[in-house]
């Protein structure tokens, strides 16, 4: 008898790996983990760490799958979800400000991609998803994704925002609000899903 | 407060920035506001889009390794399903089976009163560890500051470490910066001052330029109102001796090598 496999990225995969299916397990590793690592690269700037928390990430996947209700976003936005938790948790616990200073040269040689050329990874995988998703963000004016980029991969908060970048608090938390529901109205126009 | 106003408040959840006052307010309004509820599930998604829209990185295979090795020996889930007890005659199974359908159907009853609740308690409780967890790495994050700035204390205080004056050059020329630099230790505090404010896609580059040899950066910085900042830098690159030390205005997050107008520049006596 065949038995068909789930497709990757497929609420099925999700409910085999709630089942206790390793292999599915394994699909979705192999499918998603280029991006949540990326994710992490983006929020700790440290490879070690993100290997780390990478691995954190997939196995409280396998553990919580049987909880993924797939009417409530799909499996990438809850991987995502996991990931930016966990990044973000790893962050605050880890670093202090004057550390993150001295930091910021090395975490910055990671942001601009060398690590995807030390991985020997092809500048073809970024696909016309990606350059439609890359389109939404560049559609929002910088001073509303700036202090959202701030907020999603540093963790900052509003009156962090507000102090680093020298605005009003309320200037800020204005800005964030529509850059989001741009993105969010992008999104609706089929961006994305 | 109207809905329009849990809708902002949506967005600023959905990137994390929300604060604990209006996070609680939401998650109060969501329970009982299937629109809101709708409105922070967008949101979310929307956020999703600045994690899909980085370059992807193939992590090292050894992750996966572990990963799955984990899930083998430490991890495995009671996920099958238990078999009946062999010592049923043939006739106890189509009873056996009636019981059995009707303690499912009486459970599932029960599980789906109970199912809100549960997950309502268990937002609220995952909420407060948070928050514990989060006051814990504070303190601890604090204790470590606190051992690391008496360790440079009495680095700076020691017999080995000298101090490196840094002049303004044109760009600048009230600008100044003392560097505290224990070679020994290969530590350093420096505190400049009088810096113009730097541009939000700019930042301040500090390099240690040896003897022979190309510059090396050693940090980057941001000013504040006043024109001022402080660094601690560890694990310098002292193997070769120190001709100066230079501040140059580069793009935001430091380059390899140095390229913008130079503001700080002092020799090494």
């Amino acid at each position: 008898m065949r038995v068909e496999k789930p497709e990757s990225g497929s609420p099925a995969l999700i409910a085999a790996i709630g089942a206790g299916d390793t292999d599915a397990l394994e699909r979705l590793y192999d499918v998603n983990s280029p991006m949540i690592y990326a994710l992490l690269l983006r929020l700790l700037g440290n490879p070690e760490d993100a290997q780390e928390v990478l691995q954190e990430v997939f196995l409280q996947a396998w553990q919580r799958a049987g909880s993924f209700d797939p009417r409530r976003g799909n499996e990438i936005a809850w991987l995502i979800s996991i990931a930016r938790s966990r990044g973000i948790d790893r962050l605050r616990s880890r670093r202090t400000r004057s550390i993150r200073e001295s930091e910021a040269g090395r975490e910055i040689s990671i942001r601009t991609g060398d690590v995807v050329r030390e991985q020997g990874l092809d500048d073809a995988i970024v696909s016309e998803q990606q350059k439609e998703m890359r389109a939404a963000l560049a559609g929002i004016p910088d001073a509303q994704r700036l202090p959202l980029e701030l907020a999603y991969f540093n963790g900052m908060s509003q009156s962090e925002i507000a102090e680093h970048l020298g605005e009003p608090l309320g200037t800020i938390k204005t800005r964030m609000q529509l850059g989001m529901k741009k993105l969010r109205d992008r999104l609706s126009g089929g961006v994305g899903r | 407060m109207k809905h329009e106003e849990f809708e902002d408040i949506a967005a600023l959840e959905a990137i994390g920035a929300a604060s604990r006052e209006e996070h609680e307010a939401l998650q109060l309004h969501i329970e009982e506001c299937d629109s809101c509820a709708a409105t922070l599930e967008e949101m979310g998604h929307a956020a999703a889009l600045f994690a899909r829209g980085l370059d992807p990185v193939a992590p090292p295979p050894e992750v996966k390794h572990r990963l799955m090795q984990s899930i083998q020996t430490g991890h495995r889930r009671t996920s099958e399903p238990m078999g009946l007890a062999g010592g049923f005659g043939r006739w106890a199974l189509p009873v056996a089976a009636t019981i059995a359908i009707c303690l499912l159907a009486w459970s599932q009853m029960l599980l789906l009163g109970q199912r809100e609740k549960v997950e309502q308690a268990e937002s609220r409780a995952a909420l407060t560890a948070q928050q514990a967890k989060e006051l814990a790495d504070q303190k601890n994050n604090l204790e470590r500051e606190n051992q690391r700035l008496a360790g440079l204390l009495a680095s700076i205080s020691s017999a080995s470490t000298h101090t490196i004056a840094l002049g303004g050059q044109p760009m600048a020329p009230s600008a100044s910066a003392k560097v505290f630099m224990d070679a020994s230790a290969r530590e350093a505090l420096v505190f400049f001052h009088n810096l113009p404010a730097n541009p939000n896609d700019k930042s301040y580059q500090l390099w240690i330029i040896p003897v022979d040899g190309a510059p090396q950066g050693v940090g980057v910085f941001d000013v504040d109102h006043n024109g001022s900042a402080s660094m601690v830098l560890q694990n310098l690159p002292l193997a070769t001796a120190i001709k100066a030390l230079a501040v140059t205005m580069e793009p935001k997050g430091g380059l390899q090598s140095p390229s913008g107008e130079m503001y700080l520049m002092g020799e090494q006596s």
